[in-house]
């Protein structure tokens, strides 16, 4: 026999699943337990109670935000590893809200910079009053649930939108 | 409020909704920080009884059956008092953490009470007063934790990781560390040296790997 080392969520946890970049760099993640229909009805109350605009879309705790961007809802992936995944994904900053797509990501980040959440681009409209983009979000709340969203119209733990990245890819 | 009260709105799916919300540890600690209960109860820690009192709740929720279909109901609760034993007393919050690695289907409290007990050996010279009473054998999916034979009952304690073999009977089976990559080398070269207890995240079972 001999000692195997690894880090919790790695490769060897029995808690994790085969999840790996464009790249072929092995991805940390975890599985957590799906909590009970009482406490998932509650986290419903509170974010319809505290975020009415947001619509619900799917309720369960078994991924995170990370984990429905970039997991396929499979497994949690710590937010930690959003920029490590964003490169070796090829993802680019979009650097005009004109050039957004359905498909790209957004990138929320908190007071001091860190990077606590994300979601996906559902669609960009135009908004004619305002001369802007109307841009509408989906994302996993933590455990509390998908909810599709304006894209600052997120629970404050959450931070705010600090960036659309993408991985789009034309002809020349 | 009074402490009941404030046990109560701790332990509410209110606040397990609340802290639920974060994607990460450290995220969720920045809710549990700025709670209003929470604050009013980190005032309240100065009171005599109260740490005291936090430990016994917490041991209490630890022990209560739960479905274990699902995540452990008491998981936000459980990190909150280990995080407020934390805050008063390094030696309550390590004990209470003990108690609360060996729960099954946690979450947030098994993240934050792993942090606790795996502290650097330098800021941890408490750690070895918490390990719990040795019995049977590990089971896959347990916790593991180290700590030299040869020291005194303070003896520095480290976390290894989790088990992933059923009936762990020698170090060698231990396939996991938390440690820093540089650490990691040296410290299986002594390993001989080490008492290990597996802590059991499903049935609370420990066992003693003598080297």
């Amino acid at each position: 026999m001999e000692a195997h080392i690894i880090q919790p969520g790695g490769p060897r946890d029995v808690r994790s699943i085969p999840l790996a970049t464009k790249q072929g760099r092995f991805i940390p993640n975890e599985r957590r337990p799906e909590r009970a229909p009482d406490a998932l009805q509650a986290a419903v109350n509170l974010m319809r109670l505290e975020r009415p605009d947001a619509r619900l879309r799917s309720i369960s705790a078994t991924y995170n935000c990370v984990g429905l961007v970039f997991a396929n809802r499979r497994t949690l992936v710590d937010t930690d590893d959003v920029p490590m995944i964003l490169h070796e994904d090829g993802y680019y900053q979009v650097p005009r809200l004109d050039q957004v797509s359905a498909g790209d990501v957004v990138v929320y980040r908190n007071a001091i910079g860190e990077i606590v959440h994300v979601g996906v681009v559902l669609c960009k409209e135009p908004e004619v009053r305002t001369a802007t983009w109307k841009v509408t979000i989906l994302s996993q709340w933590g455990a509390n649930g998908e909810y599709i969203h304006a894209p600052d119209y997120v629970p404050q733990a959450l931070g705010q939108p600090s960036g659309y990245w993408s991985e789009r890819r034309v002809l020349p | 409020m009074t402490l009941s009260e404030m046990c109560r709105a701790i332990e509410s799916h209110e606040m397990a909704a609340r802290v639920n919300v974060a994607s990460d540890l450290r995220v969720a600690l920045d809710i549990v920080r700025i709670h209003p209960t929470v604050r009013e109860f980190v005032k309240a820690l100065n009171e005599l009884g109260v740490a005291e009192r936090i430990l016994r709740r917490t041991f209490e929720l630890a022990e209560q059956a739960t479905d274990v279909r699902y995540e452990n109901p008491n998981d936000v609760a459980l990190m909150i008092y280990t995080w407020l034993l934390h805050q008063q007393d390094a030696v309550l919050a390590s004990v209470a953490s003990a108690a609360v690695c060996q729960v099954s289907n946690l979450w947030w409290a098994s993240k934050f009470c792993t942090q606790v007990i795996e502290r650097p050996f330098g800021q941890n010279e408490m750690a070895g007063t918490l390990s719990t009473p040795v019995m049977h054998k590990a089971d896959s999916g347990d916790r593991l934790f180290a700590a030299r034979m040869e020291f005194s009952p303070l003896t520095p304690f480290r976390f290894l990781g989790r088990s992933t073999l059923p009936g762990l009977r020698d170090y060698r089976d231990v396939q996991m560390t938390l440690m820093p990559v540089e650490e990691q080398l040296p410290f299986l070269a002594e390993l001989g040296r080490f008492t290990a207890w597996a802590v059991s995240q499903d049935t609370a079972e420990t066992e003693s790997l003598a080297a």
